[in-house]
């Protein structure tokens, strides 16, 4: 398969280079080229027409079943609250520009196999309507407008604003090169106040030992939330830009070092349940499949067969940050409230953190 | 066109011959004639897309293979493909450079080099560009540009891998990444004199239409490419110098300790000095002239599909003014 695509690229490579050198062809004086037969007559504008013609029926068809055959590869259902909202405006926005995109090409594929050069054939001299240029101004000019009003801007200004919320839970994700912490703020539901100065021994996240706010946060591996509880995410880097992404919630926020960043949105599946949505169900068992079969290959060369996989909720980032960031992840859970609680009794808080440290 | 074009560069020779005698540097190399300005640009801005495509070729052959060895990994990147399995730094690095080398190198100079310099005064009726010597610098601070940001594929540590857009503080500080080091200063080089060469062609092209129209050629009656090379020109010069300022200001904050770009920073087990700055001030800089950009890759293709589907249509524009006041 390799071999071939390597035969293909050095092929069209060559394709390339010999139609560039046609330009050489458009030094020659015009005599020259029409001997050559490079004045186009009506069967080559005929044939010309045509092709236009099947390129834009290609086009279509190969999109339609790009549309079919990856759909395993779209994202599922929302997890969150704001997610639906969010997954209908892009499909408005998305059905919208399909429409004008089905429109326009065809018409102008179809104008220019309608409307090929035959000889004796003139055009029509057509060269202002102000009307008809107006309608095609204004209309586009309302749509998008209101996309971005009553779709985008109310959309952003509701998903953006944190102080929404009544009694959310606030939990600080910390990134560094290369993974992620979190911090969650303990029974004050209060973060302590944190620099990188403050970094030092088992105290990775630089929280100020001085801050009474501090002393009950607790700092963890895995980010854990109970489901259908607004949560204000305060995000922090050590280092470089990250970008905190977690798709299956639609939720993605700069990580910046010197700042603070906000993002809060709720939960509202637990992973259990999203688990054994069938949408989720049918796509591990595809995927274990094809792990199963590789597994074999992996076995019969004398290899250690694959792990069959399971859906979890991941937080990764989305911003190139070095060497290591495409395995920069963290998993997330969504549970119980009574889940979650019994969870994040097994946490330690920062103030036995630094008594530990002292013995 | 071709014909119209092969006539016109056939007088142009004919007026050279008759004027001066031209060498073959002054001719083909250091020529100040925007013909062979044009070519030049063209010759130049291709081979860049080759590479460019190059890049693009192994960054997709990682990505149907990931971390499998692969012998032409191993015979083109060499160290950096140990065993021909390919390092991420030098995946980000691919990425990297054949991001900036498309958008600058390719679309930017490589489009409106050649076409603007070529087409305006032969659309417009001048004889040559305002300034033919601006012009000749113009291409060849390209040129250098080009050789600086192809040698950094070749420094120890490796080219800049931070992305197209080089946010600080992983372009800003050398030890967040290899290609922070050597190779970041080198693109940095490499972009700010690409700068002022797209600087010098933008406002020669500007100067060029304003003044030097042939009698009767009148600002509505212009082809809509020269329409679009103009617009595009004058976004060029507007927005350019503001990624200048970015890159500068990333060089004080690399090289004399300042803190534009960097704040509250813990690297490699120690905090570094810098304090007060802001990484998204480089972002706002950056997408200053980010967006614009993407109308100056935009524009001359939109100007000269206008006119060619016009011409071979045997029709006039429909809508000439309309389209105008979109540019």
């Amino acid at each position: 398969m390799t071999a071939f695509l390597i035969i293909l690229i050095a092929a069209l490579f060559v394709i390339a280079l010999w139609q560039i050198s046609k330009i050489v062809q458009l030094g020659k004086s015009p005599e020259a080229s029409s001997a050559d037969g490079e004045i186009a007559n009506d069967a080559d504008n005929d044939r010309q027409g045509k092709y236009m013609l099947y390129f834009v029926i290609a086009m279509y068809v190969m999109m339609i079943a790009c549309f079919i055959g990856y759909q395993d590869f779209f994202l599922p259902d929302a997890a969150s609250e704001h997610g639906a909202e969010y997954d209908s405006l892009l499909i408005l926005t998305t059905v919208v520009i399909m429409i004008v995109q089905f429109l326009t090409q065809a018409l102008l594929h179809w104008f220019s196999y309608k409307y090929r050069g035959k000889k004796g054939q003139k055009a029509l001299f057509y060269a202002d309507n102000d009307r008809l240029e107006f309608i095609w101004t204004a209309i586009p000019v309302v749509v998008l407008a209101g996309l971005i009003l009553w779709g985008g801007l109310f959309s952003w200004n509701d998903i953006m604003d944190v102080d929404k919320h009544e009694d959310p839970l606030v939990v600080e994700v910390y990134a560094y090169q290369f993974g992620w912490k979190v911090r969650y703020s303990g029974v004050d539901n209060t973060l302590g106040d944190a620099n990188v100065r403050f970094i030092e021994g088992s105290n990775i996240l630089g929280i100020d030992p001085t801050d009474a706010d501090g002393k009950d946060d607790m700092v963890a591996t895995e980010l854990h939330l109970p489901v259908n509880r607004p949560v204000v995410f305060n995000f922090r880097s050590q280092d470089v830009l990250h970008s905190a992404y977690m798709p299956h919630f639609r939720a993605q926020m700069n990580v910046v070092p010197g700042m603070v960043t906000k993002f809060s949105f709720t939960p509202t599946v637990t992973s259990e349940d999203y688990k054994s949505t069938e949408f989720m169900t049918e796509k591990v068992r595809k995927i274990n499949e094809i792990r199963r079969q590789k597994s074999k290959e992996l076995e019969a060369s004398g290899d250690v067969a694959l792990d069959p996989y399971e859906f979890e909720y991941y937080l990764l980032c989305n911003k190139i940050c070095g060497a290591s960031h495409y395995n920069m992840q963290m998993k997330i859970v969504v549970e119980s409230e009574e889940d979650y609680n019994k969870w994040l009794e097994t946490q330690t808080t920062f103030e036995t953190t630094l008594a530990n440290a002292e013995n | 066109m071709g014909q119209v074009i092969a006539a016109a560069t056939e007088h142009g020779h004919d007026d050279g011959h008759h004027h001066h005698k031209e060498t073959f540097v002054t001719k083909y190399i250091f020529s100040t004639d925007h013909k062979m300005i044009a070519k030049q640009y063209l010759i130049t801005g291709l081979i860049m897309g080759a590479i460019g495509i190059l890049m693009s070729v192994l960054m997709r052959m990682q990505i149907a293979n990931p971390e499998q060895p692969n012998v032409i990994f191993e015979a083109l990147l060499g160290k950096w493909a140990p065993g021909g399995v390919m390092d991420p730094n030098i995946y980000l690095a691919l990425v990297t450079i054949h991001g900036t080398i498309m958008v600058f190198f390719v679309l930017t100079a490589g489009l409106s080099g050649t076409f603007s310099n070529f087409l305006i005064p032969l659309q417009i009726g001048a004889r040559d560009m305002a300034s033919g010597f601006l012009n000749m610098v113009s291409y060849w601070l390209f040129f250098l540009s080009s050789a600086i940001m192809i040698s950094s594929l070749f420094v120890e540590l490796g080219p800049a891998a931070a992305g197209w857009t080089i946010y600080p503080p992983l372009s800003a500080v050398a030890k967040a990444m290899p290609g922070s080091g050597m190779g970041m200063t080198l693109w940095l080089v490499s972009m700010a004199i690409f700068i002022a060469s797209s600087l010098l062609g933008s406002l020669n092209y500007v100067v060029t239409v304003i003044n030097m129209r042939t009698k009767g050629m009148s600002m509505t009656r212009l082809p809509l490419t020269i329409w679009a090379f103009f617009v595009t020109a004058i976004i060029g010069v507007v927005s350019f110098p503001v990624l200048f300022a970015a890159a500068l200001l990333l060089i004080m904050d690399r090289s004399f300790g300042t803190s534009f770009f960097l704040s509250d920073i813990y690297i490699k087990g120690e905090v570094l000095a810098h304090q007060g700055g802001s990484p998204v001030l480089f972002e706002h800089l950056f997408w200053f002239l980010g967006h614009p950009e993407v109308y100056i890759v935009l524009l001359p293709a939109l100007g000269i599909t206008s006119e060619i589907i016009a011409t071979n249509s045997r029709k006039p524009i429909f809508g000439y003014r309309a389209m105008v006041a979109l540019f």
